[in-house]
């Protein structure tokens, strides 16, 4: 159990960090198209936009300039992948508790689960009829629900246990 | 249910209480409750053989069978 311990205390701190980059990213861009300031560059004769890192004029991030492409298929789906892996903490979190088998734990995993099985096919949807989805796109969705339907049986495993948790708890 | 636990009236006859009882096994005052209240789904070997020690009585002084209505 100490290795299982180390490593979902790695994961769950590296996710928190990935969760805050992704957060700083979305504020940091809203700001920066919101004011386009200096760190926001129009390429291509007005169909691109570059954003620099902060005081540098190093290329940070490079997309559509149309204000559907920044809403939906940059700031969505920047706040979609904060989501992701806040709720990827949540589950490496149960991983680190002396007690495993906790409605608490399964209800992370269930949501994780259904956040993986349903939000990627609604935003492949929406692209397809905002965007155009190019392999890339089906390949990812492909793996969220893959991922998806792993933990779903993990989440099957964790109910089962839980019962078992609940009925060894009433052995006295 | 069937099974009936009577730690109460075993308690009552030796002057002890619940608290006591709780401590001496080595259990939760929480866990005695439950046991207590007929919520328990088993009961260990280990924790009658603890309970028949203290209350200084049989098993079937603490259980007791009745027939469901």
């Amino acid at each position: 159990m100490k290795k299982v311990y180390i490593i979902s205390k790695l994961g769950y701190w590296i996710t928190q960090i990935l969760t805050g980059f992704y957060i700083l990213i979305v504020v940091y861009a809203a700001f920066v198209l919101g004011f386009k300031n200096s760190a926001l560059s129009i390429i291509d004769n007005g169909e691109r936009f570059q954003i620099f890192f902060p005081f540098t004029k190093q290329p940070f991030l490079l997309g559509f300039y149309n204000a559907l492409y920044i809403l939906v298929r940059f700031f969505l789906v920047m706040i979609c992948y904060g989501a992701f892996f806040w709720l990827l903490s949540r589950v490496f979190d149960v991983f680190t508790k002396e007690k495993l088998f906790t409605q608490k734990a399964y209800q992370r995993l269930r949501r994780f689960y259904i956040i993986n099985l349903c939000a990627p096919i609604v935003l492949l949807v929406l692209f397809h009829f905002l965007f155009s989805v190019d392999k890339g796109d089906t390949m990812i969705v492909f793996l969220h629900m893959l991922l998806g339907v792993f933990i779903f049986f993990l989440a099957a495993i964790f109910k089962k246990g839980l019962t078992l948790q609940e009925n060894q708890d009433l052995i006295i | 249910m069937a099974i009936i636990v009577n730690i109460d009236i075993m308690l009552a006859k030796r002057k002890m209480r619940s608290k006591e009882l709780a401590e001496k096994i080595g259990i939760t005052q929480a866990n005695l409750s439950v046991l207590k209240t007929g919520k328990a789904k088993g009961i260990r070997f280990e924790t009658l053989e603890h309970i028949c020690k203290i209350l200084e009585c049989q098993p079937g002084d603490i259980l007791e069978y009745t027939q469901d209505s």
